[in-house]
């Protein structure tokens, strides 16, 4: 009987757990596919390639900062 | 909004999208260094992020960055002749800068040059490749001292813009097929430029534009203006006349593209970025260390009580003895957690990020870094309202400063926040009895 209890206990805390580790990465992925870049808007920044020929990407006004605040 | 990783990341998308069949060139059209100089000159943090922007544009791959005023306190460093064959080595980025209308006052500093030639072939080009040339200007600062006839700043001489372009584009025109002037001038010089000179195609101009999403036409030149901080990317997308002779670009399409999280950041990039935060991060943190012996320490506390006791500033929670609905009002706000924001991207120590985020910075008795005055961290009452210690004092004195939404463009302009439109934000701090803003402090 103490053998069944003690591999009872053991075999609930390993399917914790593993229940506990699997949510934890189930999460982590809807995490990162919502934190993605969004094809649809992705697509939209871009706009349509309609045959133009150079393009002139221009910038002002740094300030030294090579990213956003926040 | 906005970032060099985000810019590459966007270059690269659109380079798939084309099948690498459209050439990209990159610019820049002033003001890209960190001009903050203290009592003591220009700190070593501030050093450190300029440096890193010459690392960053030479990643980029940058044709050109125009030489804008406020670029002239670090240049004056890094321009020096002595040892600048061995800087040039370190930062390639100094040889891709331009300005036709600064130039060393003295044999002290080396040069510029006045523009850039660059011949561009591509699949959808024809057979003969396209020279697009590149001049620089910007206007001449109201800093700038006149010594004998010649506006001086910092060891530079800056001439007047127009002059100077009048006289070099016919000589640019000569030597190339499309002539885009890089000017870091305000608008109105930005379309002098274009009905005085002629031969000019198209003006790309920078001066902390707020969002234009547009172009002006000044004589044949199409005005174009970068966005402040560059939070929205500029593109002028060239269409090329197949029954124009080869080279000939015949129409274009302007575009400010939001530089948001639609947009994959580039991974190499990112990593420059990380680097560069980390190292002027721990720069700004040993620059404020405070001795670590009890006579330091207690200096250190003497300056912070001092800066508390002659600041004009009172800070929300004096407010909160009297204003006690607006204030549980505020503090449910995202401005009372606004500092929170720049703390998780480690940009707590970056003066171009902070005075969006805490009380008076600039002014007399204003927030310095969190350390020194904790009590003006966030936007608080007085970020809008005006200092007010001295009505905390008198209360029945009155108190005149009523914010109104020219108030709160001052940061959620269209750079920071596209979406700010102030009726529904003002739903969410709404205080003053319900009155609108105008009316809510008339009580006092």
């Amino acid at each position: 009987v103490r053998k069944a209890v003690k591999l009872a206990v053991v075999l609930v805390f390993t399917i914790t757990l593993a229940g506990a580790i699997f949510s934890t990465f189930l999460h982590t992925v809807q995490l990162a596919g919502a934190d993605g870049p969004d094809p649809k808007l992705l697509s939209a920044r871009l706009g349509n390639d309609d045959g133009f020929s150079l393009v002139v990407n221009y910038s002002g006004d740094y300030e030294g900062s090579l990213e956003p605040c926040g | 909004m906005g970032g060099l990783a985000r810019r590459v990341g966007y270059s690269n998308e659109l380079s798939k999208l084309t099948s690498g069949q459209v050439p990209i060139l990159q610019v820049d059209a002033g003001h890209f260094f960190s001009d903050v100089v203290g009592e003591k000159g220009m700190a070593t943090d501030t050093r450190i992020k300029n440096s890193w922007m010459l690392r960053a544009f030479a990643a980029l791959g940058l044709t050109a960055a125009n030489v804008g005023f406020r670029d002239i306190p670090y240049l004056s460093m890094v321009m020096e002749s002595a040892g600048f064959e061995e800087r040039l080595k370190q930062y390639p980025a100094l040889g891709a800068l331009v300005s036709a209308n600064v130039e060393p006052a003295d044999a002290s500093k080396r040069g510029f040059k006045p523009y850039v030639v660059r011949e561009v072939t591509g699949g959808r080009l024809g057979s003969k490749p396209i020279r697009v040339g590149f001049l620089g200007l910007t206007e001449v600062p109201a800093t700038a001292k006149n010594v004998k006839g010649r506006w001086i700043l910092d060891g530079f001489a800056i001439a007047e813009p127009v002059a100077v372009a009048a006289k070099l584009v016919p000589e640019l025109r000569a030597r190339c097929d499309l002539l885009v002037v890089l000017a870091y001038v305000d608008r109105n010089t930005a379309q002098r430029l274009g009905t005085t000179v002629p031969g000019i195609d198209a003006i790309v101009a920078a001066r902390q534009y707020n969002l234009y999403n547009g172009v002006d036409e000044a004589g044949d030149a199409v005005v174009v203006y970068a966005s402040n901080q560059t939070k929205h990317l500029g593109e002028l997308r060239l269409y090329r006349d197949e029954k124009e002779p080869a080279g000939a670009i015949s129409n274009y399409i302007h575009r400010d593209v939001p530089l948001d999280a639609a947009i994959p950041d580039d991974p190499a990039t990112l990593k420059l970025v990380y680097d560069a935060r980390a190292e002027f991060t721990r720069a700004q943190r040993d620059a404020r260390l405070v001795g670590d012996t009890p006579e330091e320490a207690k200096a250190f506390e003497e300056q912070r009580r001092l800066l508390a006791v002659q600041s004009p500033f009172a800070g929300a929670e004096r407010c909160a003895s009297c204003h006690v609905q607006e204030y549980a009002i505020w503090k449910d706000s995202r401005h009372a957690h606004a500092f929170k924001t720049l703390e998780v991207r480690q940009r707590e120590l970056d003066a171009t990020c902070t005075p969006c985020h805490t009380v008076g910075q600039g002014e007399r008795g204003g927030f310095r870094d969190a350390r020194l005055t904790p009590q003006l961290v966030n936007v608080q009452c007085e970020s809008c309202h005006t200092p007010g210690k001295q009505h905390g004092d008198k209360p029945a004195a009155g108190f005149g400063a009523v914010p109104t939404p020219a108030t709160c463009v001052k940061c959620h302009n269209k750079s920071n926040d596209p979406d700010f439109e102030f009726a529904s934000y003002w739903e969410k701090i709404k205080h003053g009895n319900g009155l609108a803003p105008a009316a809510a402090h008339s009580g006092h």
